[in-house]
């Protein structure tokens, strides 16, 4: 028997009450997060990616704006059972997020040695004294230069990538077993980003933890995960490591994500590829599959049924009628070449 | 003046059809009393660059964010008023024009925004946008310009009846041709692009560069693309120049740039993208540290602070840029 899971989501739903109506903006999502693995979320803006994380944290508690159906299960326990003060305890000690803009998610009147004490306080049973030294011990992890000196300053005086940092150190203060990051690299520079996609593995590998990373930078996703889950209009189309998504992609939306990139290494002379058309939105959803509009590949058969989730060789899963035929085409392709 | 005499050299046969001379842009920083505080300094946010642009060609602009390539598009269409330099074009120095004259040449330098969002009037029909320019223009009379808008609609992909319609009917990416059909609608010579696909999402973004590149053979277009992107910029260009601080490092042909990079920042820049291909990890050089405030701008080489490679003259002495090769230069102490 393979080890469980640290995450586990069952059919996972959200539901958001619109003016236009309910929209379900993730509709049956099922995925797995191990120890110690950093699992990359894939998709497009408005794909469900990041609903889906901030689901998990039940972020939408508040406002009481959601409906979920479906099961996260963090160890065995269903998350979307808990009560608003589990839940609470939840948040931060075993399950920690980082956002994209760090200049907005840090409170601009407080020192950011104050903002990471806080968690720690808030979490763990410490002497205020305690929860200083911890975060200075934090900001070093997270490798800020002279940490004493930079506890005392306010989030304006540090750049973007060493507000990322501090961010990071708020995260991982509580030691999460889990963490959640959502595009944190996608407002940084080239050059920074690499800095912090280096320091989120290393902390990876260092504390064992698992990660979710939510981008839409293929780039990324090959230099730092394990496994890849690739979601369109709030369904997972395929899931696998990160080596098969790369070199045997099944679907085609993923494929031609593949394709639309310009790479550093590629051939200039080509056009680039075209996925045509757009997302369609939320409450326009086709009838079969959700990307016959705009696939390649889409016969009469798309266009009428709903294509599963269906699991080829290693694990391996795409949710396309034609993955089977599309593979087979590519094979004899790349064989006329040989 | 050694460093435009050796540019000379290798582009005899042709003339540039926009040769920025020794650009610089200087905002004074201002106490918290306004003028009444004095200045505290200047920022120094594009610092003596020079290039050229040849016609037909497309010219890549990178660099991280605060390194002043928007600034240097910008001040070439003086949307801010340079400090210093020349900008020639068909033998008339842009800075110089009067404002009624600049006005003028606008016609045939164009700009695009990164944001087609927030460069769109909200309260305009799409069709009412993009006629503005052949008003201000005074090209033809009101039914020409109908004519001219459906024209043009067609030419970027879109449908006549998007002229109709408000800009919150359209997807980011129908913005983005919309920014670029208004720039295209007065028959530019050479188009100015700030991030035009940094904004649009991966399957969008390829759509608009391989617009780009139709439009510009159909209209025999020259760019200036101004991207982080170097992914993207390396797609799209003939040649590329690498901007840090202020100043431009490095300029050369695209495939000689990515494949012989000579200034270390370049290096680190070109390592630091992150490639879509599970099974390379390749050697990164990882730049230390962050970029230093170009209110104190470091001293001599202002990469020096970040540089694998720094040595003593670097701190000191600013380097110049000199051919390396044909259509290849650099400012690095290294090569001297």
């Amino acid at each position: 028997m393979p080890k469980q899971p640290l995450l586990e989501i069952n059919e996972l739903k959200t539901h958001f009450h619109t003016e236009r109506g309910r929209v379900t903006a993730v509709d049956g999502v099922t995925f797995h997060v191990n120890e110690g693995e950093i699992l990359g979320v894939v998709g497009e803006s408005g794909c469900g990616k990041s609903v889906t994380s901030q689901s998990i944290l039940r972020l939408f508690d508040e406002k009481r704006l959601a409906q979920y159906d479906g099961e996260i299960k963090l160890k065995g326990t269903n998350l979307l059972e808990l009560s608003d003060e589990k839940m609470q305890s939840i948040r931060g000690n075993d399950i920690a997020m980082i956002f994209q803009d760090p200049l907005s998610s840090l409170n601009p009147v407080f020192t950011i040695g104050h903002q990471i004490a806080e968690s720690i306080l808030l979490h763990q049973n410490v002497s205020k004294k305690e929860a200083y030294e911890k975060a200075v011990e934090m900001l070093r992890l997270t490798g800020i230069p002279a940490p004493e000196k930079r506890v005392k300053e306010y989030p304006h005086e540090l750049s973007g990538g060493m507000r990322q940092r501090v961010m990071i150190a708020i995260a991982l203060s509580c030691e999460p077993q889990l963490l959640i990051a959502d595009e944190p690299t996608t407002a940084l520079d080239v050059t920074i980003q690499a800095q912090i996609l280096d320091l989120i593995v290393e902390i990876n590998k260092k504390l064992n933890m698992g990660v979710i990373f939510i981008t839409h930078d293929l780039g990324v996703v090959a230099e730092i995960c394990t496994r890849v889950v690739v979601m369109y209009l709030g369904q997972i189309v395929e899931e696998a490591n990160v080596v098969d998504v790369f070199e045997n992609p099944l679907h085609p939306y993923t494929r031609g994500l593949m394709k639309s990139v310009p790479q550093i290494d590629g051939d200039r002379s080509e056009k680039l590829h075209v996925i045509e058309g757009t997302v369609p939105a939320l409450d326009n959803i086709p009838k079969g599959c959700r990307f016959a509009t705009r696939c390649p590949f889409a016969d009469e058969l798309c266009v009428e049924k709903v294509p599963e989730l269906r699991e080829f060789k290693n694990g391996q899963k795409a949710r396309c009628w034609h993955a089977e035929k599309i593979a087979e085409e590519d094979q004899e392709r790349e064989d006329q070449y040989v | 003046m050694s460093e435009q005499q050796i540019v000379k050299i290798g582009k005899e046969q042709e003339t540039p059809l926009l040769d920025i001379q020794g650009l610089k842009k200087y905002f004074p920083v201002k106490g918290p009393l306004g003028n009444l505080g004095g200045k505290k300094g200047m920022v120094k946010a594009v610092n003596n660059v020079s290039f050229q642009l040849f016609e037909g060609e497309t010219y890549g602009l990178v660099g991280e964010s605060g390194c002043g390539k928007s600034t240097t598009g910008r001040t070439i269409l003086r949307l801010i008023e340079p400090t210093e330099g020349k900008a020639m074009y068909k033998n008339k120095d842009l800075f110089q024009l009067s404002g009624k004259e600049s006005r003028k040449m606008r016609q045939e330098l164009q700009m695009v925004f990164q944001d087609p969002y927030s460069s769109l009037n909200p309260r305009k029909r799409i069709g009412q946008s993009l006629e503005e320019p052949l008003a201000i223009h005074q090209i033809g009379n009101k039914r020409d310009r109908t004519d001219l808008v459906m024209d043009i609609l067609e030419k970027v992909g879109m449908r006549i009846d998007h002229y109709y319609r408000y800009p919150h009917e359209l997807s980011g990416g129908q913005r983005q041709r919309i920014g670029l059909a208004r720039a295209l609608i007065v028959n530019p010579k050479i188009i100015i692009a700030d991030e035009p696909v940094s904004a649009l999402d991966v399957s969008i973004q390829s759509q608009v560069i391989n617009l780009l590149q139709e439009l510009q053979e159909e209209m025999k277009l020259t760019y200036l693309f101004i991207a982080h992107d170097i992914s993207v910029v390396r797609h799209i260009s003939d040649r590329i120049g690498v901007m840090y601080l202020g100043n431009l490092v490095e300029e050369a042909r695209t495939d000689e740039l990515v494949e012989s990079a000579l200034h270390p920042y370049t290096q680190a820049l070109l390592s630091a993208v992150p490639l879509p291909n599970p099974k390379m990890k390749k050697e990164r050089v990882v730049l230390k540290g962050e970029l230093p405030s170009p209110l104190h701008p470091p001293s001599g080489c202002v990469f020096h602070t970040r540089c694998p490679f720094a040595m003593d003259v670097c701190k000191q002495k600013v380097p110049v840029m000199e051919a390396r090769s044909k259509d290849h230069q650099v400012a690095c102490h290294l090569y001297e």
